[in-house]
């Protein structure tokens, strides 16, 4: 198993409360597969691919992707596991803006050790034209496009991409839908996605339904749905 | 006051930037309130003393006695013959005697009484530095004198024995006032008339008519001293004049910081609460109670800046002008302040920073309301620098640092600018330093191969006494311009006792014209040029055609081979006015007119040099926390907006010492840039303040800057910057990385 979550539990504290976000969180996801955590504002489902992506730390529970427990990690550790095993891709792009793309891109490997040429993940993303540019003169769809190059220019075991559609409009979410699915396939890199777009997980192998901090279902899909056929 | 909570609230969470701002503004008022009240006092303090001690126009000698009264009620002045004897105290120690006057430089008595018979008054620091209380006896030229009191002349108020000496040591020069008849019974005493004039308008012009009749009576005059060229007075207006340009040009420089400042962050404040005045709109706030809400910032710092500033002015201003008091002894008077300049020195940085800010909230607030409160109003533009660098080659290291600075030219200028007046301030004092360090080092150690120069009273001819070598010299004036003076020296062709060198290094001995740089760089003469003068002892004019200038700044000389000189002066040609020794000498009393001892320049030099050491040592502190202010606001600039980005470096894996690296250290070019640009605006500001002081110093200084100094300065500058970065690292480390993923969920 690539990827293995087991009973996972994280809570915050709110003011003298405690808010319980994962309550017992368990999965699974193959090498090579793409997973979907579908759920509602609030579920958790940010919280677990933060934990999953080395960037926040469960209370209790273990992860362990590629065979390495991250949840054992200190912090110098889990930066070389973000810094080597994992590109992510945010809903607001979360580009740099005073620099370029192909900047941008370097940002990443510039601290890579097997970084893919820059060139390479822009022909990859359809933006060989547009390396010069700054983030301000691309339209949402190609800044996306921009920030998933930035994550598999280091050639990630793991995409953790979080709501990566959410700030864009129909035709070009389904494009970057395409575009995840082909890196997928030509990469063969695992993808995890979050999102409350119930119809993205028509495209993933395993789609894993969280409610209130618990994965209430999990569906797995022999057959997965092209992206350019989504539709919601 | 609801919106008042939001400001106190505003200042408290970016504390530093608006701390720094106040304490910009305190440096600006405080120096202008001290330095302008200081030159105040000042002058206050030498007008009266020159007022009512009567302070000469000019002193001058001459071959024969003249009428005073005559040449008084001539040109309605007030003439006095007085007169300086320089008389050995103990070994090593000299004090120059002054005849008590009456009607012109009046001394004043600081403590202790007159001086009658057998009783004399000295200067305070002498008498204190040496032992001398008053009633104690001292004896002077073999006599004994009772101290009677410490005196105060207004001839004399910048106590040092000449100008090539630039400061005093008190253990081995000070001055003495006795009776005239007392005065009269001293050795080697050299008569002066001491000239006042009443109407006090046209001085220069008063003194050449003074001149021309003299010499229409067939009179000689010896030597004609200006007061205003005459460095134990005029180092006072001198003072009064740099430290006006200082109350004016420091505080302009701090003043223009504390703008550049104040409007970016609240530029940037403003721009960041687009969404907020948006819905102050919507709330129904008009734009004039928001245009009041964000002008109590630049108010509240400004008003407790300049405030606070000019209290602290108003409390050195007596310090300041006592310690110059020590400097400058003169009748102390009570320390006054000008009313109006403290009230400017708090309106004006108000006045200007709140007009600044204005501008700037103005330009926002008339950005509609809807478009504000969407928040997208001002996107980060790419301004014209950005697109058009090309940084493809160069490392991602280097291209994220260069588009850092690029990215706000406002606050690379301001860093920039900052750092320039920070390496002004820290290598100011360096280069004054290295200036008098060359003149002694490569000037006057360098010039002189000689431990004692004796000049007699009158020519003598023959063979010098043994192990001496011989030399004569005259005093010139300038034909064009008798106001400038220097000697024509006359020396041994092959002389060991003068080394001069050309501007290559190479030595060149007189045997030809030779004037030295600072004279060619005043009368502007090269090789070739000529330069009339008249003598001041016989009036006659001569031409000299210069044919080499040598590299040394040990004073204004034209020397020439001896021979050509008496024949040039119609002197017999083994004439000579002094000698040369290594060894001291005695000579029969009246022999000696005046005796210079090269290790008393040497030690002035030196005391000169170790009293800069303060001088300097304040000045890196305050460059220290001018620069600390300024780059670790910067930097913190830096870190605030690059905030999202530190976030997104540490989600993809950054390590600290990386992003520090990035972040933190992208301003390095500036600082080193600010350094470099420093060094030419500060070496152009002494060059300038050295000229303007030339006439005043009676001294060309050179402007040098030691290259260790330059290291030194550039070590200190960069310290300062790593101690910033150091202070902002915490800011770095303190930013989550969910920061990162939660851009643009709110």
């Amino acid at each position: 198993m690539f990827i293995t979550v087991e009973n996972l539990k994280k809570s915050y504290l709110m003011g003298e409360s405690k808010n319980e976000v994962l309550k017992g969180v368990s999965l699974t996801l193959e090498k090579g597969e793409i997973g979907v955590i579908l759920g509602p504002s609030g579920s958790g489902k940010s919280t677990l691919m933060n934990i999953i992506g080395g960037v926040d730390h469960a209370d209790s529970g273990s992860v362990h992707v590629d065979g390495v427990e991250i949840t054992a990690l200190d912090d110098d550790a889990l930066t070389d596991y973000r810094r080597n095993s994992v590109g992510f891709v945010f809903q607001f792009y979360n580009l740099i803006p005073n620099l370029t793309v192909a900047e941008n891109i370097e940002v990443v490997s510039n601290i890579s050790k097997s970084a893919l040429n820059t060139d390479t993940v822009l022909e990859a993303v359809g933006l060989e034209e547009k390396k010069r540019s700054f983030p301000k003169q691309l339209s949402g769809g190609e800044q996306q496009r921009v920030s998933i190059a930035r994550a598999i220019v280091k050639n990630p075991k793991l995409l953790l991409c979080d709501e990566p559609t959410g700030a864009l409009d129909y035709e070009t979410a389904r494009g970057m839908l395409s575009l995840l699915q082909k890196i997928n396939s030509d990469f063969g890199t695992t993808i995890l996605m979050v999102t409350h777009n119930t119809a993205i997980s028509g495209m993933a192998n395993k789609v894993y339904k969280l409610r209130d901090g618990e994965i209430v279902e999990t569906i797995r899909h022999d057959e997965t749905v092209a992206a350019e056929r989504i539709e919601w | 006051m609801a919106l008042f909570k939001k400001v106190i609230r505003s200042m408290l969470e970016h504390k530093a930037h608006y701390i720094g701002s106040m304490l910009l503004l305190m440096i600006s008022s405080m120096m202008f309130v001290m330095a302008s009240n200081t030159s105040i006092n000042l002058e206050k303090a030498f007008k009266t003393f020159s007022e009512q001690n009567v302070l000469s126009d000019a002193e001058f000698s001459v071959d024969t006695e003249i009428d005073t009264t005559a040449i008084g009620e001539k040109f309605n002045a007030k003439v006095e013959l007085g007169g300086t004897a320089d008389c050995e105290v103990k070994p090593g120690q000299k004090l120059r005697v002054f005849a008590m006057m009456n009607e012109v430089n009046i001394p004043a008595v600081e403590e202790g009484s007159l001086s009658g018979a057998s009783e004399i008054m000295l200067n305070r620091l002498f008498a204190e530095t040496n032992g001398y209380g008053i009633g104690d006896t001292i004896t002077v030229a073999g006599k004994e004198f009772t101290v009677s009191g410490y005196c105060l002349l207004p001839n004399f108020i910048y106590v040092v024995e000449s100008k090539e000496v630039m400061m005093n040591d008190p253990s081995t020069f000070g001055v003495g006032v006795i009776s005239k008849a007392e005065f009269n019974t001293l050795p080697d005493r050299h008569y002066v008339y001491a000239l006042r004039f009443n109407e006090r308008d046209n001085i220069q012009t008063q003194e050449t008519a003074v001149k021309t009749e003299l010499r229409s009576q067939g009179i000689t005059i010896t030597s004609w001293q200006s007061t205003d060229k005459k460095i134990n007075v005029s180092y006072v207006p001198m003072e009064v004049g740099v430290l006006s340009k200082v109350s004016v040009a420091v505080p302009l420089v701090m003043l223009l910081l504390t703008c550049v400042l104040l409007g970016m962050l609240m530029w940037r404040m403003i721009k960041g609460e687009s969404v907020l005045i948006g819905t102050f709109y919507a709330l129904g706030y008009r734009r004039k109670a928001l245009r009041r809400h964000y002008l109590m910032f630049p108010l509240l710092v400004s008003a407790i800046g300049a405030v606070v500033g000019s209290v602290l002015g108003i409390l050195l201003t007596d310090l300041m002008f006592k310690f110059l008091l020590t400097a400058f002894p003169m009748p102390v008077q009570e320390t006054i302040y000008n009313n109006w300049l403290i009230v400017f020195a708090v309106l004006f940085p108000i006045t200007v920073l709140c007009g600044v800010t204005l501008g700037i909230i103005s330009k926002v607030l008339r950005i509609p309301a809807a478009i504000l409160m969407k928040g997208r109003e001002s996107p980060k533009k790419i301004n014209l620098i950005e697109r058009k660098l090309r940084l493809e080659r160069l490392k991602f290291n280097t291209k994220f640092q260069i588009r850092e600075q690029v990215r706000s030219l406002s606050r690379s200028f301001f860093l920039l600018f900052g750092v320039v007046v920070a390496t002004m301030l820290i290598l100011y004092g360096f280069t004054m330093k290295s200036s008098v360090d060359y003149m002694l080092h490569k000037g006057i150690k360098e010039m002189y191969n000689l431990k004692y120069e004796y000049v007699f009273t009158s020519v003598k001819t023959g063979v010098p006494p043994t192990g001496t070598e011989q030399f004569n010299a005259a005093y010139v004036s300038l034909v064009e311009n008798d106001d400038t003076s220097f000697y024509v020296v006359g020396t041994l062709p092959d002389t060991e006792r003068i080394r001069l060198k050309d501007s290559s290094g190479r030595p060149i001995k007189p045997e030809q014209n030779i004037v030295t740089l600072p004279l060619a760089q005043k009368l502007n003469l090269k090789p070739g040029d000529r330069v009339t003068v008249f003598n001041t002892e016989d009036g006659k004019e001569r031409t000299f055609i210069v044919e080499q200038v040598a590299d040394t700044y040990a004073g204004e000389f034209l020397f020439m081979p001896l021979d050509r000189f008496n024949t040039e002066f119609g002197l017999p040609t083994n004439a000579y006015i002094g000698i040369w020794s290594d060894e001291p000498l005695t000579f029969p009393q009246g022999e000696v007119q005046s005796t210079k001892s090269i290790d008393a320049i040497v030690a002035g030099f030196g005391h000169l040099i170790d009293q800069m050491g303060p001088m300097i040592y304040g000045l890196i502190f305050a460059a220290f926390i001018v620069g600390l202010i300024i780059i670790y606001i910067v930097t913190g600039l830096v870190v605030e907006e690059s905030r999202a980005n530190i976030s997104l470096m540490k989600v993809f894996g950054y390590r600290k010492k990386e992003i520090n690296r990035l972040i933190l250290s992208s301003n390095t070019i500036i600082v080193i840039l600010g350094y470099l640009l420093g060094i030419p605006a500060l070496l152009g500001t002494v060059g300038a303040l050295y000229n303007s002081l030339a006439d005043t110093l009676q001294v060309v200084l050179p402007v040098k800057l030691n290259f260790w100094y330059m290291l030194l300065g550039f070590v200190i500058v960069m310290l300062t910057y790593e101690f910033a970065k150091l202070m902002c690292r915490k800011k770095v480390a303190r930013i989550p990385m969910d920061e990162a993923l939660k851009v643009g969920m709110e």
